[in-house]
């Protein structure tokens, strides 16, 4: 069964994640772009809360290859320092439009 | 019309392997700050927003192009305990409970690396999936930039109650090289809530109508959902 990799990432290391899962055999991401506030630590500016620029990279990952590209991601991207991002795997309950571009 | 309030998580998440969710709100643009700052401030953890439109029921709205809406959608990973906590205090502070307020739902995380206070023991490791105790999907549909709109309305023909459109790229693949840049194609990522019996004609209804078998034309994933707070079903 299919598992949908999301990344919450820096956006100025969507290029880098993006060749990353390229080269792990993986591909067809999406990335969309919003604002994120980290657990880590929060800035402030006239006692306003600054928020960041945060991409979001979902991507469906067949079964088989999933270990190996959350590794791969893990090794290149310190997912535990502040600031750099979130990376989680969630079920699939149904995935269409895909098997074709596997063949 | 009748709410729903559905909390059937007992029944599901022992199947998973993490005891963290993915919590989703999609809410009208003004109600989302006094959510992102409670989080913050009580909760301590991190939230993120992207920015959506949404559809307004009606034959007039949509006749007179009025039914369009901006959304916010936050996203939260928390444990199942914090994000109870959120939960209730959206139920009180955002009157969930009403129409056109808002929703919210949860997902299952199978697997979470980065979070500060994560149990070492979350694995991939295989562990079959019940789903049987399941009863909503949120189902994710990708498509070319400016084909939203229509697969909301192919969507709510099948059964669908309405949609979140978000602004996406899709990732440029090697082959997708010109002159050496790289082409990012917008993309419309749909995002709606539906029960688990109607996920599946909704899904062939956009099959069909953007025939998806072909390469390129889109593809479509559905999450199982394990609780759903105001989602309103408009009776037929």
């Amino acid at each position: 069964m299919d598992q949908i990799l999301h990344v919450f990432i820096r956006p100025d290391l969507v290029d880098d994640l993006l060749k990353l899962v390229e080269d792990q055999g993986s591909w067809g991401a999406t990335i969309l772009r919003g604002r994120g506030s980290s657990h880590h630590q929060e800035q402030r500016f006239l006692n306003v809360a600054i928020e960041r620029q945060v991409s979001l990279v979902v991507l469906v990952v067949d079964q088989v290859k999933i270990s190996g590209l959350v590794e791969a991601l893990k090794a290149h991207f310190d997912f535990d320092q502040g600031g750099v991002g979130l990376l989680c795997a969630l079920p699939a309950y149904s995935v269409r439009g895909l098997d074709q571009r596997r063949s | 019309m009748s709410m729903t309030d559905q909390t059937n998580d007992q029944e599901t998440l022992s199947a998973f392997e993490t005891n963290y969710e993915l919590l989703l709100f999609i809410l009208p643009q003004n109600k989302s700050a006094g959510l992102v700052d409670y989080v913050r401030k009580e909760v301590h953890t991190g939230v993120s927003v992207f920015l959506g439109s949404g559809t307004k029921p009606g034959k007039f709205l949509r006749l007179f192009g009025l039914n369009e809406v901006h959304r916010d959608v936050v996203m939260i990973i928390q444990t199942h305990d914090q994000v109870e906590k959120i939960l209730n205090l959206a139920r009180t502070k955002l009157e969930l409970h009403k129409p056109g307020h808002g929703i919210a739902f949860t997902i299952p995380l199978q697997y979470l690396a980065g979070f500060p206070s994560q149990n070492p023991g979350a694995s991939l490791k295989e562990k079959p999936l019940d789903y049987s105790g399941v009863q909503y999907a949120a189902l994710c549909c990708i498509l070319d930039e400016g084909l939203g709109e229509e697969a909301v309305t192919v969507a709510e023909s099948a059964g669908a109650q309405g949609a979140t459109i978000l602004e996406a790229k899709g990732a440029g693949q090697a082959s997708s090289l010109i002159f050496e840049f790289n082409i990012e194609p917008q993309k419309d990522f749909l995002l709606m809530i539906l029960k688990t019996d109607l996920l599946d004609q909704v899904e062939d209804a956009l099959d069909q109508h953007f025939t998806m078998e072909n390469e390129n034309t889109g593809i479509q994933f559905a999450y199982p959902v394990t609780r759903v707070v105001g989602l309103y079903e408009q009776e037929k």
